[in-house]
């Protein structure tokens, strides 16, 4: 993982992270696949949810963290603009 | 001020190239507001508004050229070496300077964009000295600030070989010649018909990229 990532990426990435496991993620799998420390995945995670691009559910005692259908929204249009920037030498 | 030649035949597709060129740079600065608006970086925010700029200065050139050509059709004859200077009025003049300005500000700007972070920190705002924008300085000055540009788009190309950047790589470079050809236009009349065709394949060129960008976003 990039040491440098900017906020946009990291909300990106911890979208990706809980996509790529069926859109509901655990913290923990959150935590190492993101590679944050705990502080700042809360810190993201908060501000993720308060975006309404993700929301948490409990089951079976387990706290799960899901994406939205806005979180959804967010990763497509993030990966248009992406490929826009990226076309140009620009820098997300 | 030197003479544009320009074929008769041509008079008012110019126009035409302008404004279909002005829209499709409205489009690309719609995407780098978008940009801005997910990042609020401000190097995305010169970029978008460099885009904006460039684009109201051709859609300013677009109609103020079509205003000139309608008026030269109501009431002037072809002499086969009109040029654009002896065929429009004073508010066809008055567009043509903002174009001027506006584009050599939009450039500033696009430039300003692709300097690496720490070279921006350390530069001050350089004022271009304006009274030698006029024509045919103003187009040597226009490449001299894009060919930084064009240089950032070869290296992202030859980095990231895919076709997107490839289509940025081109319309930058088709610009670039667009206003390097502009300034031999008093040798050929033949010579603005290519650099206005290079004007409009630069901008289809982003268009397509945009078409690209749209449809694969998904």
């Amino acid at each position: 993982m990039n040491p440098r990532r900017s906020k946009i990426h990291i909300y990106v990435d911890i979208l990706k992270l809980i996509n790529r496991k069926n859109g509901r993620a655990k913290p923990t799998h959150i935590l190492y696949g993101a590679n944050l420390s705990h502080i700042r995945l809360k810190k993201y995670l908060a501000q993720l949810l308060e975006s309404g691009f993700i929301q948490h559910i409990s089951e079976g005692g387990h706290t799960y963290y899901i994406i939205t259908q806005k979180g959804y929204e967010f990763l497509h249009e993030f990966k248009k603009i992406e490929q826009f920037s990226e076309a140009f030498g620009i820098l997300v | 001020m030197a003479s544009v030649l320009i074929p008769y035949r041509f008079y008012g597709v110019d126009s035409v190239f302008y404004i279909v060129s002005s829209i499709i740079g409205f489009l690309v600065s719609y995407y780098a507001y978008r940009l801005y608006d997910m990042t609020g970086r401000k190097s995305h925010l010169y970029f978008y508004l460099s885009f904006v700029l460039l684009s109201m200065g051709l859609m300013t050139i677009g109609l103020a050229s079509a205003y000139g050509y309608i008026n030269f059709f109501e009431h002037g004859q072809p002499s086969g070496q009109q040029t654009i200077i002896d065929t429009v009025a004073f508010v066809d003049d008055f567009g043509y300077w903002i174009y001027y300005i506006v584009s050599l500000v939009a450039y500033g700007l696009l430039s300003y964009s692709y300097l690496p972070d720490k070279t921006k920190a350390g530069l001050a705002p350089i004022m271009i000295p304006m009274w030698y924008t006029g024509f045919p300085y103003f187009n040597i000055l226009s490449f001299f600030l894009l060919s930084y540009v064009i240089f950032n788009a070869i290296v992202n190309y030859t980095s990231k070989k895919n076709l997107n950047s490839f289509l940025v790589m081109a319309a930058f470079s088709l610009i670039g010649l667009y206003h390097l050809l502009l300034f031999f236009t008093s040798f050929d009349k033949i010579i603005y018909v290519a650099a206005h065709l290079s004007l409009i394949l630069g901008f289809l060129s982003l268009l397509a990229m945009l078409m690209r960008v749209s449809r694969k976003g998904g």
